[in-house]
């Protein structure tokens, strides 16, 4: 994104912001599936920013939608049925029910327990309605079922007027720290696909994979998504499983696209030490993995001081915590009040992880940018105190 | 000294503490690390570490480690 465009969203729409630059969004899922070269369609996990959800379901084969809030924003945003999977660990059987009186076998759902397995058959034995169901396989903790219940519902299944098991559902986490984990990952599934095939004697013909792919937040970390994304190409082309393999993802997909603007509101000198206090703060903001500032996001302000006047600052947010540090000693031209700090690579996770309630404070306005469309107005700065007291 | 490597080599034994000098900087460490190591920290050596100090000059090495532990503890 051009300065110029910056500049004129702060003027536009003011601090504390968030910029989703859908243009960046669209050319990474071309990009990606470029790397992979055919060899899988794309999920987004819609989780990792819901405002980028209708752009992305343009450029992507499904939605994973994972609480009935987002399935709402997917309603709302006319998403069709057959680009949803209705996916999470927590299904609640009125909620469900709810989805499926709606769009029935129009969507693709997960299993990830015995109970979701039954609320699912029993709606689909009552309206005598095909449902494509996903079996989540678990990695250790409390998603998915193990190996032996997996089999045993796809055995059941096989014969099945009405549920159809489509296939396999894994993720074991997000930013994995080798790209050997995802590969050798991509193997053991190989291995159990074509087990539970021979093990039930029914196909199973769909792999939804998350891999969890590490986005690099931080000065001094290599981008590795490329490489992996080819690595991961060529161990699924030579995969003996010759199902279709579905990547949802969601982080690597969308971090690159997202901007967070907050202004200088105070500075001050303690003891030897330049701080600045920013309108917005870790309430509004958060990259996986920080802590008080001790890694060093990537960063712009605006407007940028060729002054050469260098002194080091540490930037914290409008939180009464000590923990809320956004950066630390980091050498600043010139800074003065007013100047809006340009966080880069927050279009993933970072609009929703902060703590948002507390201290009452508002909530940062969004808004999406291409240059087609120029900018559009998601949500303004919110107030939240409302929700920390007796409603009127 | 000793106690301080026993608590690291509890929370990961398979990295060669003693020999590391970019612990937070390679990731060696990450925020996870620091957060369990800070409350055992404060726990074994009875002192305060607050977000002041979490800083990668305070723990990129044992002996950086060590320094912080003594310096909190004439507080």
């Amino acid at each position: 994104m051009h300065v110029e465009q910056m500049d004129e969203t702060i003027r536009r729409y003011g601090t504390p912001t968030y910029l989703f630059d859908t243009d960046i969004a669209a050319a990474t899922v071309q990009a990606f599936r470029q790397a992979l070269d055919g060899q899988a369609d794309l999920c987004y996990a819609m989780k990792a920013n819901p405002f980028l959800v209708q752009t992305m379901t343009a450029w992507v084969d499904r939605i994973e939608v994972c609480s009935m809030g987002e399935f709402y924003i997917c309603q709302e945003a006319g998403i069709p049925p057959e680009k949803l999977l209705i996916s999470g660990v927590r299904k609640d059987k009125e909620a469900l029910w709810e989805v499926l009186d709606l769009y029935g076998g129009k969507c693709g759902y997960t299993v990830e327990s015995l109970k979701q397995y039954a609320y699912l058959k029993e709606w689909s034995n009552r309206h005598a309605q095909k449902l494509s169901i996903y079996l989540r396989l678990s990695s250790g903790n409390q998603f998915g079922m193990d190996e032996d219940t997996v089999a045993e519902i796809l055995e059941m299944e096989c014969n099945s007027s009405y549920l159809q098991v489509m296939g396999i559902h894994y993720f074991s986490g997000t930013q994995k720290k080798s790209r050997k984990k995802i590969l050798e990952e991509l193997q053991r599934l190989d291995a159990l696909l074509c087990d539970l095939e021979q093990r039930t004697g029914s196909e199973v013909p769909v792999l939804e994979y998350g891999p969890g792919l590490t986005v690099p937040y931080f000065e001094d970390q290599v981008d590795e998504r490329w490489d992996t994304l080819k690595a991961m190409a060529q161990t699924m082309e030579t995969m003996q499983w010759k199902g279709r393999i579905v990547l949802e993802m969601g982080r690597a997909l969308v971090a690159d696209a997202g901007y967070y603007l907050t202004r200088v509101k105070d500075t001050k000198c303690t003891d030897g030490t330049n701080y600045c206090i920013v309108d917005g703060g870790m309430h509004q903001m958060h990259y996986d993995g920080q802590i008080c500032g001790i890694y060093r996001p990537h960063f712009r302000i605006r407007p940028q001081s060729d002054r050469g006047i260098l002194r080091k600052w540490t930037v914290c947010g409008s939180l009464c915590t000590g923990n809320d540090i956004l950066m630390r000693d980091v050498e600043l031209d010139d800074l003065a009040l007013e100047n809006v700090f340009v966080f880069e690579r927050t279009g993933a996770y970072a609009v929703t992880e902060g703590m948002a309630l507390f201290l009452s404070h508002e909530l940062p306005g969004v808004v999406l940018y291409s240059q087609k469309d120029g900018w559009t107005l998601m949500r303004s700065q919110q107030q939240t105190y409302e929700w920390n007291m007796k409603r009127r | 000294m000793n106690e301080l490597l026993k608590i690291l080599n509890d929370l990961d034994d398979s990295i060669d503490w003693e020999k590391e000098t970019n612990l937070i900087n390679d990731r060696l460490l990450d925020s996870f690390g620091v957060i369990s190591l800070v409350a055992e920290l404060g726990e074994t050596f009875d002192i305060t570490v607050d977000a002041a100090e979490i800083v990668p000059a305070n723990f990129n090495s044992v002996d950086a480690m060590w320094q912080m532990i003594q310096r909190l503890q004439e507080r």
